[in-house]
């Protein structure tokens, strides 16, 4: 009984552990070049990203959804969702290439991902996302002007590694998901 | 004879008795040192605060923050949230002249910020923090909930709550 007992209590101490290491955290750093440069790091559970997006005033976030002809008037969220939807069941290939002198942008899919490049050959920036399918599809789930932020941060939770990396040359972004323990 | 020894034993009572109260209930201590004067600590018992308070007008006895408005509900998630993730520094941001670290350490939330001149460090305990909130009715939060969460916290004991030094001067708050 007592060995039983024992058994039983191992198992769901190690059955625990990696339930509680699956805990999705979002990671920011903002690295500045220059001197008396910035360095910014940010490190937080989705789960409480997921929370204080809540808090956003409801004009721009409502019940996580961000109304953006509130932050910028000329991006029309319908016109995107509708290209979107177009879009996401093409298979992988490239869905948008433009190619200028000095800057190239790609949007390409592969499998599940939608990884958008650019690089600018002018001043070596290089901009690299890489977001899933499900975000997207989630991200323009809201109706009209609104992009559902709340189901895009949910559906991050499933994703690891980096998603977006920006180097302009005087600064770098990385936006990483892991799991701390 | 008897009642001789029975005074002796209500005096030795007293002190003891405030002491057990002071224990139990908790200290608040402020400590304030400047380089060209003296150094001033003032120790407020938290049983004392909390019975002055029954005195004090009503205005004393709350403290209206309605901006908090309808933001208890999230901050108190954000707290519950906060208290279950793993440690470790949530925000680091170091510009050449400050440096400002927030971090998860335990049950508390340490905000330290440093700078050339002045170095300021926080602490926020989560279950204290948790308390406080519980306490908002939707405009004020009652001060009689600040002290109740001061001196139920047993991880406050020895705690610095706020420590700001500069050239001049350093203040300590610290619950014991």
């Amino acid at each position: 009984m007592n060995r039983t007992l024992l058994a039983v209590s191992l198992a769901l101490t190690f059955a625990a552990i990696p339930l509680q290491a699956q805990t999705p955290w979002i990671h920011i750093e903002v690295d500045e070049n220059e001197a008396d440069a910035s360095h910014v790091k940010v490190n937080l559970p989705l789960s409480v990203v997921q929370i204080a997006l809540e808090a956003a005033p409801e004009k721009i976030v409502d019940h996580g959804k961000i109304r953006m002809n509130h932050i910028d008037e000329d991006l029309d969220v319908e016109d995107l969702r509708r290209m979107w939807n177009e879009l996401r069941s093409a298979p992988d290939s490239e869905l948008v290439t433009i190619q200028e002198k000095e800057e190239t942008v790609s949007i390409r899919r592969q499998g599940d991902q939608i990884l958008v490049e650019v690089d600018n050959r002018k001043d070596g920036d290089t901009v690299h996302v890489r977001v899933p399918v499900t975000v997207v599809d989630a991200l323009f789930s809201g109706e009209g002007q609104e992009l559902n932020l709340k189901g895009a941060i949910s559906e991050l939770k499933s994703l690891r590694g980096d998603i977006v990396r920006v180097d302009d040359g005087e600064t770098k972004v990385r936006i990483w998901i892991d799991e701390k323990d | 004879m008897f009642l001789l020894k029975t005074a002796a034993v209500v005096l030795l009572s007293i002190p003891l008795l405030l002491l057990g109260l002071v224990a139990s209930s908790g200290l608040v201590v402020v400590d304030v040192k400047t380089s060209d004067g003296p150094r001033i600590v003032v120790p407020v018992p938290l049983f004392l605060a909390r019975a002055a308070l029954g005195f004090a007008p009503q205005e004393a006895r709350e403290v209206e923050i309605p901006e908090l408005g309808e933001y208890p509900e999230i901050a108190s998630r954000l707290v519950a949230e906060l208290r279950d993730c793993a440690d470790g520094i949530l925000v680091e941001v170091d510009d050449g002249d400050d440096h400002v670290l927030i971090e998860k350490v335990g049950d508390e939330i340490a905000i330290e910020v440093s700078s050339d001149d002045e170095e300021v460090s926080v602490r926020i305990p989560l279950a204290a923090a948790s308390e406080i909130l519980d306490s908002y009715d939707g405009s004020r939060l009652r001060v009689a909930g600040i002290l109740d969460a001061l001196s139920s916290s047993s991880s406050l004991s020895g705690t610095d709550l706020v420590h700001v030094r500069s050239e001049n001067e350093e203040v300590k708050i610290w619950v014991w």
